[in-house]
């Protein structure tokens, strides 16, 4: 009886120990590295794993492409001393939980004061919320629903222009191509990001005189929208938007083909940036518009990846594929950082977050500047784009346009 | 079964006492603890309370609810309605939450409660999945959109400790409830409903009752902790906080400690939580795999959980002197 007490006993005590020694704080944020170099310790918990792995994904390339670039310069200048780049990168594998949990860490275990945001916006909610208690930065690339950013949070900053403008620009567009467009049918997946377009896309065209025809929203994973198309096609919609993600598109171009339904203009959030959407539709993908928040060649121009079109060549070299606008952003969001950084020429947290208040500067993805939400408020909404020929090409705003659009969709 | 009610009761004391040491242990942790590993630990105690929880219906009632994680959604939504729209502390909107929870599995127990075996796991992934669709419907939790919650008030150390400190607690009350359990009339009643329904209907037990009994209880626990996490975490989705996930990791947690024993599923808990932990530190990227291989190998070495495995070694040690004597 005794032995096996004694024996538990022990358990116990190596079990606590262990914990214990699992729970050593480490380095300082600005640490020296082997090579002697300064280096600046920035945190990422991105999903590599889980529903938005390729989301997550892209983003890290265009982290890395960031880190790779600045380090070859130099590293970011704090007031004529040299810091390297570090960027330590954790999988929350798509999990607000685990996300939280990391953030976590690598402010505490890591002691990094910046943070790279996670792709999603409830994951971002979840972080944000954490490192707002710990006063530690968190600029975010990608996630832009209208909610995030309505808690008053000082240090959280964000990329994209609000989830809301995403379709206003097909509405600006609409006008343009013909006076007598009025009927706009929305419909919308349930889900956060999806239903901020919706509602922002609604408001906008009610103010900008569209009579809204029909507006509902369909469980995330539908299958089939014809019923909605159907009602769509009843209530005589000239134009079609879409808010969800390729797979919405994709159901929504077929089921209006199948029932004959041939509105005017037809426009999707992110369909026509990925190309799959143009692979499994072909022909019946011609004239469909997108949302569209960075492209290749978009007229944008900044010092450190030079245009554009330079950092798309760069992008390529680096890892054989063209830039998404994920992993743009996400080299955009390095970018603000750096700026920031040294516009304030200090790495204290409460300075660099008052400079990227008044931050104003060009990048090769548009002009950035933040209002008092952390909002970039830079650009004015998404651009938007049009597939032709099987090709995505730009046809508003005027100055960005490369194509005259094909009106009305064939 | 009898003879693990009797080595239970023969190890009590010591079990008590390393219980209560270890129970010191961490209560006092978070004096040298911070951070990142509080949260660590705070997500240790809200599994092993919902393992706990599980463990009612799972390991005492032989019944396997698969998508027990619908009342870890269904109390963490209550409490964000509550807190936000009608604008409740978080106390009183935690009990309503905890109670609410409690009384869905009330009524839903008895119909579902009558069905056997796969039956019954399917009827309860089915009450998961329903009860999603009508959260992601109804207007007032925000839908696919989400609700964000009002911030701990205080610093971050004043939150880690609220939070561990409630975990620990509810982990605790869990353990004193299932003991309490086990050790009275519904315990007993409940083992005999696993052993021989039939039987146990036929000395008198009202089955059905005992079944949603245990059930409820279990409800009422994995609400709370529910309700806990979306204060914690502040910003709430059906599709995380009715991921199936939580249920298949919190019934593996159950099946690893070793089902219908007090202990156990906390031990479960512990184990997986913490070798999840360091195993996802060192493999980012293949981790699932990993995690995957380690159930696959406990499951087939140790049938019986650690528990089981612990009783063996007590089992091989008194019969190894005797043997010796004999000779």
């Amino acid at each position: 009886m005794m032995r096996r007490f004694v024996i538990y006993l022990m358990l116990v005590v190596v079990s606590a120990a262990f914990l214990l020694t699992g729970c050593g704080g480490k380095a300082d944020q600005s640490a020296v590295d082997d090579k002697g170099e300064k280096v600046i310790k920035i945190g990422a918990s991105l999903s590599f794993t889980g529903q938005m792995s390729r989301e997550g994904t892209l983003t890290k390339q265009g982290y890395d492409l960031w880190q790779k670039t600045v380090n070859n310069a130099g590293g970011i200048n704090v007031n004529g001393e040299k810091y390297k780049v570090e960027i330590i990168y954790k999988d929350d594998q798509s999990d607000a939980q685990r996300s939280a949990k990391l953030t976590e860490q690598l402010i505490t275990e890591e002691k990094v004061n910046y943070l790279l945001g996670p792709y999603s916006s409830g994951i971002s909610a979840a972080t944000a919320a954490i490192a707002e208690k710990y006063n530690k930065l968190t600029i975010v690339p990608l996630a832009n629903a209208p909610s995030l950013y309505e808690n008053g949070y000082k240090n959280l900053f964000g990329v994209l222009p609000l989830a809301t403008t995403y379709l206003n620009g097909v509405l600006d567009i609409a006008k343009t191509l013909d006076p007598n467009l009025k009927k706009v049918a929305i419909i919308s997946p349930d889900a956060l990001f999806s239903l901020s377009v919706a509602e922002g896309a609604k408001q906008y065209a009610e103010t900008n005189g569209f009579e809204v025809v029909y507006y509902d929203k369909y469980p995330a994973d539908a299958k089939d929208l014809s019923s909605m198309i159907t009602k769509i096609k009843g209530a005589g919609a000239q134009i079609l938007l879409g808010t969800g993600y390729l797979a919405d598109g994709v159901l929504a171009v077929r089921n209006a083909k199948d029932l004959g339904y041939k509105p005017a203009i037809m426009a999707f959030t992110i369909a026509t940036s990925i190309p799959d959407f143009r692979k499994s539709l072909g022909a019946d993908a011609e004239g469909v518009m997108g949302g569209e928040w960075w492209t290749p060649n978009m007229q944008w121009q900044g010092d450190i990846f030079g245009s554009a079109g330079d950092y798309a060549q760069l992008f390529k070299k680096e890892f054989g594929e063209e830039p998404a606008y994920y992993s743009a952003a996400a080299s955009v969001t390095g970018i603000i950082l750096q700026k920031a950084i040294e516009k304030a020429g200090s790495l204290e947290v409460d300075a660099v977050r008052d400079t990227m208040r008044g931050l104003d500067i060009q990048t090769f993805w548009g002009p950035i500047r933040f209002n008092e939400k952390g909002v970039n408020v830079g650009t004015s909404g998404a651009a938007v784009s049009q597939i032709q020929n099987g090709q995505v090409v730009v046809i508003w705003p005027q100055e960005l346009q490369q194509n005259k659009p094909i009106f009305p969709k064939p | 079964m009898d003879k693990t009610v009797t080595a239970a009761r023969k190890r009590s004391p010591a079990g008590l006492i390393i219980l209560v040491l270890a129970a010191i242990i961490l209560a006092l942790l978070p004096l040298v603890i911070q951070g990142y590993w509080i949260r660590v630990i705070t997500s240790l105690f809200m599994y092993a309370a919902m393992a706990e929880a599980l463990n009612l219906v799972v390991g005492y009632a032989g019944y396997a609810a698969f998508g027990n994680g619908v009342f870890f959604g269904i109390g963490a939504y209550m409490t964000a309605i509550l807190m936000t729209h009608y604008k409740w502390g978080f106390f009183p909107a935690s009990a309503i939450s905890g109670l609410t929870a409690m009384l869905i599995a009330f009524i839903l127990g008895w119909p579902v409660l009558r069905l056997r075996g796969h039956y019954f796991a399917i009827a309860t992934i089915g009450i998961n999945m329903a009860v999603m669709e009508i959260v992601t419907y109804v207007g007032i939790t925000g839908g696919g959109k989400g609700i964000s919650l009002p911030l701990y008030p205080g610093d971050i150390v004043k939150q880690g400790m609220f939070f561990y400190y409630s975990m620990f607690i509810l982990m605790l009350v869990s353990i004193a409830i299932t003991a309490w359990i086990v050790h009275g009339r519904l315990g007993y009643g409940l083992r005999a409903i696993k052993t021989q329904p039939d039987a146990a209907e036929v000395m008198g037990i009202d089955t059905t009752l005992y079944k949603v009994y245990a059930w409820s209880i279990s409800a009422l626990i994995t609400g709370i902790a529910g309700s806990l996490n979306a204060y914690w975490l502040t910003f709430l989705e059906p599709i995380y906080v009715f991921d199936i996930m939580i249920s298949v990791e919190v019934f593996v947690m159950v099946l690893l400690g070793g089902p219908g024993t007090i202990l156990g599923p906390i031990l479960g808990a512990f184990f997986l939580k913490l070798l999840s932990e360091l195993v996802w530190s060192q493999f980012t990227l293949i981790h699932m795999g990993v995690l995957g291989l380690i159930i696959v190998v406990i499951s087939l070495f140790l049938p019986a959980g650690l528990m089981g495995l612990l009783r063996q070694a007590g089992r091989w040690r008194r019969t190894a002197p005797q043997s010796l004597g004999n000779r």
